[in-house]
């Protein structure tokens, strides 16, 4: 299991991949959506972590350029908006991803997405 | 109330941004405690001292982004007030950092030594620049560089031009008060082109401003003159 995570906030992406890898997830972070494509392409990803709102290439369109790359690879989306529904009713129709999450992140609600995304695309293959 | 929704909302979004790294900070070194524990080992000082810098760091960031709330808060306090233009131009950029940054766009902020003073109600001029600020940036594309230059108003008889600048120029007459000049590059895709701006609600606060404004698309800024 190989996870790409993505957000512009440094100190925030890398601390979270620290913590996956330390419960045995390997776990890849870049800081913009550039980075997150270069390392696409050098390795093979289960599912990317985005944050909607990066500077640059935003979290929709780098999901698109992914989707297009990469059509196995499952979508969470992070954002820092107060609540799921304006979260959701903000980014409409193209920012569709398996899940949505809130900041500050539960690392414990982020793991059990995880497992469920990878548990539905090992049944579809 | 749109304006003040986009400030909460802008700087909503960083608190949040914030906390994240807090708690993930936290939690990282709640994690290398727990192992330590297990495995009845010390935990690493250098990993306390990271982690601890970290918080501390984010805790002086949000410091900062309450202020320059606090301050965007308080400019609804008076209707008319001295306004220091430098001060409310600096606040307007880190209002506007999250704005600036989803478009990846910079704005420079230029003031004089000394601070300019003018009368006006500092929660419209806020209001204005920061809608012309989105016009410009939604005219422009990705990647613009912007900059903001403050300067007194000459007192010169026929013109309301800033020192080396060539303003609106208007009956002869004593113009003591600001000149603001807001200029800009397109980034490497260009926008849509000239800003649509000012629209009727610009008009307004530039009626309650009682300022003057000039769009010159072709020389790529903006001007305002207050009294």
């Amino acid at each position: 299991m190989r996870i790409l995570l993505v957000d512009d906030e440094e100190e925030l992406v890398s601390a979270l991949a620290e913590r996956l890898q330390l419960r045995g997830i390997t776990a890849d972070w870049a800081t913009s959506g550039r980075q997150a494509l270069e390392l696409a392409h050098r390795q093979t990803y289960d599912v990317a972590v985005i944050d909607l709102k990066m500077p640059g290439i935003s979290g929709v369109e780098l999901k698109k350029q992914l989707v297009a790359g990469f059509p196995g690879l499952r979508f969470i989306f992070m954002s820092g908006h107060g609540s799921l529904s304006t979260f959701e009713s903000g980014i409409g129709e193209a920012g569709h991803a398996d899940y949505f999450l809130l900041k500050p992140v539960d690392i414990n609600q982020l793991l059990g997405r995880i497992s469920e995304l990878l548990a539905t695309s090992h049944q579809g293959h | 109330m749109r304006f003040c929704g986009e400030v909460s909302a802008a700087v909503s979004h960083e608190i949040k941004n914030v906390l994240a790294i807090i708690k993930e900070t936290a939690g990282l070194l709640g994690d290398h405690a727990a192992r330590a524990l297990a495995e009845e080992q010390q935990l690493p000082p250098e990993q306390v001292r990271e982690a601890t810098g970290a918080i501390d760091r984010q805790v002086r960031r949000a410091d900062g982004i309450v202020r320059r709330l606090n301050r965007f808060a308080h400019s609804v306090d008076r209707e008319s007030e001295g306004v220091e233009l430098g001060e409310s131009c600096r606040l307007l950029a880190e209002l506007a950092t999250r704005l600036l940054a989803g478009r990846s766009a910079t704005l420079q902020v230029v003031v004089p030594e000394q601070e300019v003073t003018v009368q006006a109600s500092r929660f419209r001029l806020l209001h204005f620049l920061w809608r012309g600020l989105e016009s410009v940036l939604a005219a422009t594309g990705p990647g613009a560089r912007l900059q903001l230059v403050v300067s007194a108003r000459c007192e010169t008889a026929g013109t309301a031009d800033a020192p080396g600048t060539p303003g609106i120029h208007g009956a002869a007459k004593t113009v003591p008060g600001g000149h603001l000049e807001l200029s800009w590059q397109a980034g490497e895709v260009v926008g849509s082109g000239a800003p649509e701006f000012p629209g009727p609600a610009e008009l307004e606060l530039l009626a309650q401003l009682a300022a003057e404004f000039e769009l010159n698309p072709e020389e790529q800024r903006f001007v305002l003159l207050l009294p």
